[in-house]
């Protein structure tokens, strides 16, 4: 019970102890403290500390130092590097101080593992420092009686420490105040300074572990000054032209240190700066003459200096100060060319005369005026002419001749030594030879070989080669021993026309000329190419040369690129001079793609590709084929005809067989009432809208129809075969009947023509009058197309006439072409059909005549076609009438000839009750 | 008699020692050797003459300058207000043929009383005439240099001649006097001044030039 209790109040004690400020000054004091205080030690050296317990603590809470544990941070510190040196001591080692780290603390175990902080401290690591390296001072001049001194150092290593620097100097007899950084550890700048006294200076840098010095320099201030460059320089014209006098002022006065000096100068514009020897600027002054200087030249000039015997430093330059040379006079002629035109007349010359302006240097001030001189050496007599120009061209027109002409510039000093330019009336002068070009980085090098004679001067002309421009001439003189000179301003990748004239003393040279690039470089653009001409295995290209600004240097050569789609490219090179090229070699009817490309020295550029595909055939190939064809053709016609004409008896007798001539048989001679002859203009002037050449009407009786024999029937079966497609739907009678379709008219037609146009069918129309004797008897009519057959018939019927002649007779009639009165239209067709049935032959015709020429009514024409006999007859009757009252129209509607009317007809089906062919 | 530890009297102590004419001795070394022997090299006795050649060449110039900075009627009589006949001034006895050793000691006085004299026309000119830059830089750079030839002197007296010691006689202070003392006082030691550093410099010549 006891025993709890005093821990209770032992740790009342310890909070007690440790929140309570020092014992000093606080209310409790702490039961213990660590020495050393806030130590400050060197990285990697080892350190003890030592935790001291009060022995009061010892007394009242039974705290011992065995009971002592040592922190850094909140990391326990090993125990094996603790040391109860007795019972109030703990002390605690580190052998490398690196491993340390703050606070370092003293902790005590209480009863119950407790964790009580009995003190702590801080510890600072780090370095001493180093020994300044490198100490040198300048003195700046401020001002005139002001300076200056500021030295700089190495401070060496960070010493993780606060390290104080202070620059330090002295005299022999004196000590002054230290110099302080401020803000830099490397260097300080002290105001109070003393030239001619020698004086001491080192840097000391100072902190927590240590302090270090840099080495003494001992220097008169004197020797390191940087004087302030000299002021209020001016600069003035001398009485020579190629002097200027400089003049200055020093801000150090002799008595303190004596100064030399540098001047430097260039011409204004130009960047490169001249140098007065030093030897003739090493003493005090406060002026000096340059010379040697161009007249009516703006020069630029600066100054500095320094102590004279070297010590020290140079000081800044001076600002530029620019005086100007007075004039003198143009040391020189100004160049001069002619450019001769001899368009309007090569007897009248119209002269250009040119020069270029004298250069700065050699005008030597303000050229006023030029004055020109002309002299025609080729006649004595001829006046000396005089100009002056204030320009640099002058354009004169002169007879051709040689002429002298005399330049001169003038300046207010004076006149210019003559140019002199001889115009003679011929270049007929050796030229030079070997001309050529050379790129010199930014300058193209001209040169040539010297003629034989002796040559005053070389006129080089040049002139920048454009499609779009004229050639603007440049020119240039050089001097006759030279034989080579650099073009200045020359573009790259520009294409220059170069000529070189040679002026001998009594004439001029002819011109040489040369293309020449400074740098050439891969053509803008490739040549666009395409077929002039394309064939089965070769095809002709052609481009156009590409522009002089597209080139971009010489085109070395052309490469002509083609391809199948599918193919390896074939790569052809052409020379730069042509433009057109033949592929050869190629496949017939392939596509192929070309593309070119030009080169020069510098790489190349291709253009656009081109399609194009071969032919098929080649040239004449089709031509070969086609005409032994038509040849072959021709012949086997040829041969055809021939053999035709050859068998033409055998032909016409298989496909126009002898047809005897109605008219000559003897049924026309029998019958009575048919003339002897046919009026064939009489018939066409009554039927113009048809024509029948030879018709035949017979009017069989049905009953003897048997008495027909098969032979007769045959020719009529050969045409019903021929006709099947009229057989069993038409009557048969079709382009002649009135109820005919149109349509079965018109393929009639068709056949009807050959028919006709042969003249040798002979249309057949038989009216059959079919009924019983008691009857009324229907006329029946009916077409056939039978050919001779029909006639052998009737000549077989003749024959066969002799057993029934009188039924024949009163039935039968056969009728060529009725007479005009026979055909009176205004005769009702009722009337004509009553007549018909009285045998009126001329009605008979004229009534076949318009049932074809109301042939049109095709639904009647096909009705007809299953319908029996009466109907037929009726659908005649009717047909007629509207045949008669559509007539005029008819023939409006269908104006065509007689000759062109079909003529043909469709055989008749065999019926019962019809009629029979005979 | 006060007695100065240094050659060089620092300029506090000579406020303090120019309340009246006094005379020091200046004690160059205690002990055998002289003091910084390492800065005491061949090339003092160069800077010592351009030292003074310095000061007599700005002399003038800075005497002119006093003059005009204070004013009527200095600037007009500066001859009758300026005259050094009534204040005490080093003598400086000593010419081409003198010794080496003497002139030495002589300049070691001069100039030790110069640059107690110019830092009390310093310190007044800085109370009466505080715009005039010009006058004061030359003022500073005056006493500057006198401080240093002192310095030079000093080296020269010790490594030569062995001499540690100097008596030396300050002259009046100007604490406490009226403006136009003050500016008169000024005005008759500058004007000695020129006098006596040309004679300073042409008799330093032959002694101090390389030999």
């Amino acid at each position: 019970m006891f025993s709890r209790w005093n821990w209770v109040a032992c740790g009342f004690y310890l909070v007690l102890n440790i929140c309570s400020p020092d014992a000093s000054g606080g209310l409790v004091q702490s039961c213990g403290h660590i020495i050393p205080e806030s130590p400050v030690l060197a990285l990697g050296s080892n350190f003890t500390a030592l935790c001291i317990l009060n022995e009061s603590c010892l007394d009242f809470g039974n705290i011992y130092a065995s009971q002592i544990i040592w922190k850094i941070k909140n990391r326990l510190v090993p125990k094996e590097q603790y040391r109860e040196i007795n019972r109030t001591v703990s002390s605690v080692t580190f052998n490398d101080t690196s491993s340390l780290a703050t606070p370092l603390t003293c902790n005590i175990l209480a009863d119950g593992q407790i964790e009580q902080n009995i003190y702590g401290i801080t510890v600072t690591v780090g370095l001493a420092p180093e020994k300044p390296k490198n100490l040198s001072c300048i003195v700046h001049q401020v001002s005139r009686f002001t300076y200056v001194m500021t030295c700089t150092w190495n401070p060496g290593r960070h010493t993780f420490l606060d390290t104080q620097f202070r620059l330090k100097y002295r005299w022999p007899e004196a000590v002054f105040p230290d110099c302080i950084p401020k803000d830099v550890n490397n260097s300080c700048t002290v105001n109070d300074i003393q030239f001619f006294v020698n004086t001491e200076i080192w840097v000391e840098a100072t902190n927590a572990l240590g302090k270090a010095e840099s080495d003494r320099l001992v220097v008169d201030p004197i020797d390191i000054v940087k004087p302030l460059s000299p002021q209020n320089v001016s600069i003035t014209s001398g009485l020579l032209p190629t002097v200027l006098q400089l003049s200055w002022e020093n801000w150090i006065s002799d008595a303190v240190m004596t100064l030399k000096f540098n001047i430097r100068y260039r011409i204004a514009g130009d960047t490169n700066w001249m140098e007065v020897p030093p030897e003739d600027t090493a003493s005090p002054r406060t002026s000096f003459s340059i010379q040697g200087l161009r007249p009516y030249t703006e020069y630029v000039f600066s100054i500095r200096c320094m102590k004279e015997d070297g010590a020290g430093y140079w000081s800044d330059w001076s600002e530029d100060k620019t005086g100007v040379t007075i004039e003198d006079q143009p040391s020189k002629g100004p160049p001069i060319w002619r450019i001769i035109d001899t368009s309007q007349s090569p007897a009248c010359w119209t002269v250009h005369l040119i020069w270029k302006a004298l250069k700065p240097y050699e005008a030597n001030g303000v050229i006023l005026q030029y004055e020109l001189t002309v002299r025609d050496k080729s006649s004595l007599s001829s006046p000396v002419k005089k100009y002056n120009v204030t320009g640099t061209n002058h354009t004169l027109q002169l007879r051709e001749g040689t002429y002298e002409v005399t330049l001169i510039a003038r300046n207010s000093v004076g006149p210019s030594p003559p140019s002199v330019l001889l115009i003679p009336a011929s270049n007929s002068k050796a030229p030079v030879k070997n001309l050529r070009t050379l790129p010199k980085h930014d300058k193209l090098w001209v040169g040539w070989t010297a003629p034989n004679n002796y040559v005053l001067k070389y006129v080089i002309e040049w002139c920048l080669v454009s499609s779009s421009s004229d050639c603007t001439i440049e020119w240039q003189i050089a001097q006759g021993d030279v034989q080579g000179i650099d073009l200045k301003g020359i573009k790259p990748f520009k294409c220059y026309l170069i000529t070189v004239y040679p002026l001998y003393a009594d004439g001029q040279g002819s011109g040489q000329s040369v293309k020449a690039y400074l740098k050439q470089d891969r053509p803008s653009k490739g040549p666009t190419v395409q077929t002039k001409k394309v064939g089965k295995a070769e095809a002709v290209l052609t481009w156009n040369h590409l522009t002089v600004e597209e080139q971009n240097g010489f085109i070395r050569n052309y490469t002509i690129l083609y391809k199948t789609i599918d193919g390896n490219e074939t790569v052809v090179t052409v020379d730069p001079s042509k433009t057109e090229y033949t592929l050869s070699s190629l496949t017939s009817d392939t596509l192929y793609t070309v593309r070119m490309m030009a080169s020069t020295d510098n790489g190349s550029r291709t253009g656009p590709d081109f399609t194009f595909t071969t032919q098929k055939f080649g040239k004449g190939e089709i031509e070969a084929i086609v005409v032994p064809v038509c040849l072959a053709f021709l012949l086997i016609v040829l041969l055809g005809v021939l053999f035709c004409f050859n068998k033409r008896d055998l032909i016409k007798k298989h496909i126009w067989p002898i047809v005897p001539d109605p008219s000559k048989s003897n049924i026309a001679q029998w019958s009575p009432q048919v003339p002897a002859k046919h009026n064939i203009s009489s018939k066409d002037q009554m039927y113009p809208e048809g024509s029948f050449t030879d018709v035949s009407v017979v009017e069989i009786e049905a009953d003897d129809k048997k008495s027909f024999s098969d032979q007769d029937l045959k020719p009529f079966d050969l045409l019903k075969k021929e006709k099947s497609t009229s057989e069993g739907h038409s009557s048969g009678i079709g382009g002649s009947s009135c109820m005919s379709s149109p349509r079965q008219s018109v393929s009639d037609s068709d056949e009807g023509e050959t028919t006709q146009n042969t003249s040798s069918t002979v249309q057949y129309s038989t009216v059959v009058l079919n009924g019983y004797r008691d009857q009324t008897p229907v006329q029946v009519f009916s077409r056939s197309e039978s050919t001779q057959p029909l006639l052998d018939s009737e000549e077989r019927s003749e024959d066969h006439a002799g057993g029934a002649d009188s039924t024949a007779q009163r039935q039968q009639y056969f009728r060529q072409n009725g007479g005009q009165d026979e055909t009176n239209t205004d005769r009702p067709c009722f009337e004509r059909t009553k007549q018909i049935t009285h045998a009126s032959e001329g009605d008979l015709v004229g009534f076949v005549q318009l049932q074809i020429s109301g042939q049109s009514s095709q639904p009647l024409g096909l009705g007809m076609e299953k319908n029996t006999q009466e109907a037929a007859v009726s659908n005649v009757l009717q047909t007629c009438t509207e045949g008669q009252t559509v007539r005029p129209e008819t023939v409006e509607e269908n104006p065509l000839s007689v000759d062109e009317m079909p003529k043909s007809y469709l055989p008749q089906t065999v019926r019962q009750g019809g009629y029979m062919p005979q | 008699m006060k007695f100065v530890p240094a050659g060089v009297v620092p300029f506090v102590a000579l406020l303090l020692l120019q309340r009246r004419p006094v005379a020091g001795r200046a004690l160059l070394v205690t002990g055998s050797g002289c003091p910084s022997h390492g800065l005491c090299r061949s090339n003092v006795q160069e800077q010592t003459r351009r030292q003074v050649a310095v000061l007599n060449a700005t002399a003038q110039e800075l005497f002119s300058l006093y003059l005009k900075c204070q004013g009527e009627p200095f600037s007009s009589e500066s001859d009758k207000l300026c005259n050094p006949a009534g204040i005490f001034f080093p003598a400086f006895r000593v010419n081409r043929t003198s010794e080496r050793k003497e002139v030495m000691v002589a300049m070691y006085k001069l100039f030790a009383f110069l640059n107690a004299s110019l830092g009390n026309i310093t310190r007044d000119q800085e109370e009466l005439n505080p715009m005039a830059k010009e006058l004061l830089e030359r003022l500073h750079n005056t006493t500057k240099t006198t401080r240093g030839l002192i310095s030079n002197l000093t080296c020269l007296l010790c490594k030569n001649y062995n001499i540690f010691q100097v008596d030396v006689r300050y002259g009046d202070s100007s604490r406490g006097k009226s403006a136009f003392k003050k500016k008169q006082q000024g005005c008759q030691v500058l004007r000695k001044y020129v006098q006596v550093i040309g004679q300073a410099a042409r008799v330093l010549l032959p002694h101090l030039s390389p030999s």
